[in-house]
């Protein structure tokens, strides 16, 4: 790994990390959705300049990707279906967009070149590393030995993703999930069925994840299903929503943390296991993991589904039925 | 063993005929009743072939509990798709009949 030194920082860099602050503040700042969503995503171009400077190329490709491409794509697609457009104003912001869009363009493509020219280290073969290390982890499957130790990292960082999306798509559809009223006899069938089956099988994929493939995504996979169809089915017990559900998901993310500050304390490395007692935190924190990745996906499932009240045609309808006022 | 092998045989090319029959029938079929017909018996029908035939192949090769163990996660997996399929069916169906009537043009 390259260490930049101080001295190599020039005065090109210094501008570059102002620009990001600056770019930070007015996409949070600025008031109206065009411009901050315009900050946001020279912020996000900026921030990939950053990563290339520090020698981190592949960083530096995937923010240019997911900040410039993916999430402004997806920005420019929410501003222009929140506001629907009146015809005089239409041809002026036709012109604006493809500004806006040539010069972002033009900065992607000078972030993309600048970080392609840095890519000149050879990529490090870990494979054979991990491999050696198994025996050191805790656990015997190579997989889930780089997963829940060696990068648990990573993980908890994927964690904290699912978990916040989860938060997300709870807080988008809070009280507005259909309730199934009559489940009839073939859907009790298949609660009583379909449902415990799956619960045994994610219970077995988790406890296989320590020596064959499988672990907390798989299992928690799986008991999202369960969920699912147990919701479906109208089994109340088991609802995927209200704060129950909510802490449920919050509890992996908060655990996983937990453990990497008992990692801290015990052997003096963030997130580090001790070999001691390495399979007995692997095994806990994948069953904590499993329990919160099903429940997220659960919520996620039925958030999409949910009624979208304040949705986009409504909005529409409601804008063309008070004379094209906007 | 070459009777066994036969047999595996001729199980697994009509469990695949069925597969086959059922997925043209899903592709070719004017109208949701008569795709899922087609789909959810044909299929399940099929995959119990396909079962069966890979239960008799490790019976005969590999015998002993560990075998054993194989033939009861293939059976579980042949329940658990024929109870799937039939209850996915059925829901599709009545749901699809349900919104006619709402509509007021029930076939």
């Amino acid at each position: 790994m390259t260490v930049v030194a101080f001295s190599d920082v020039d005065v090109l860099d210094i501008l570059v990390v102002l620009a990001v602050a600056v770019t930070a503040v007015l996409a949070v700042v600025i008031p109206r959705r065009v411009s901050a969503t315009i900050a946001f995503l020279v912020f996000g171009l900026l921030l990939a300049l950053l990563w290339a400077r520090v020698a981190a190329p592949d960083v530096a490709i995937a923010e240019a990707a997911l900040g410039g491409g993916v999430a402004g794509a997806l920005l420019v697609d929410a501003l222009h279906r929140r506001q629907p457009d009146s015809p005089q104003r239409s041809r002026r912001r036709t012109a604006t967009v493809t500004a806006v869009g040539a010069v972002l363009g033009a900065v992607t493509v000078a972030a993309l070149v600048t970080v392609l020219s840095r890519l000149t280290a050879e990529p490090a073969d870990l494979g054979p590393l991990a491999l050696e290390a198994v025996e050191r982890s805790g656990v015997s499957h190579p997989i889930t030995a780089v997963l829940l130790n060696f990068r648990n990292l990573d993980t908890l960082l994927e964690i904290a993703v699912v978990v916040f999306a989860a938060v997300g798509a709870a807080a988008l559809s809070r009280d507005r999930i259909r309730p199934v009223s009559d489940p009839g006899p073939v859907r009790r069938v298949i609660a009583v069925v379909i449902v415990p089956a799956l619960v045994l099988l994610a219970g077995w994929l988790l406890v296989a994840g320590t020596s064959e493939p499988g672990g907390a995504f798989q299992a928690g996979a799986v008991l999202g299903a369960a969920l699912i169809i147990a919701h479906l089915c109208g089994v109340h017990a088991a609802r995927a929503e209200g704060r129950r559900a909510l802490a449920i998901v919050v509890t992996g993310l908060v655990a996983f943390i937990m453990l990497g500050a008992i990692g801290l304390a015990a052997t003096g490395t963030w997130l580090a296991l001790d070999l001691d007692w390495a399979f007995a935190a692997i095994l806990a924190i994948e069953t904590l993991l499993t329990v919160s990745i099903g429940m997220a996906l659960a919520m996620l499932f039925l958030a999409a589904g949910s009624r979208d009240e304040g949705s986009v045609t409504d909005a529409r309808a409601r804008a063309a039925a008070a004379g094209g006022a906007p | 063993m070459v009777i066994v092998d036969i047999v595996v045989i001729v199980l697994l090319a009509v469990g695949v005929m069925f597969v086959v029959a059922g997925t043209v029938g899903l592709l070719r079929f004017p109208d949701l009743a008569s795709r899922l017909h087609a789909v959810s018996k044909a299929d399940v029908l099929g995959l119990g072939f396909i079962a069966t035939a890979l239960a008799i192949h490790i019976l005969a090769t590999e015998p002993g509990w560990a075998a054993v163990g194989v033939v009861a996660k293939l059976a579980l997996i042949w329940i658990l798709a024929l109870i799937g399929t039939a209850a996915n069916a059925h829901l599709m169906a009545g749901s699809r009949r349900r919104a006619e009537a709402e509509r007021g043009t029930e076939a």
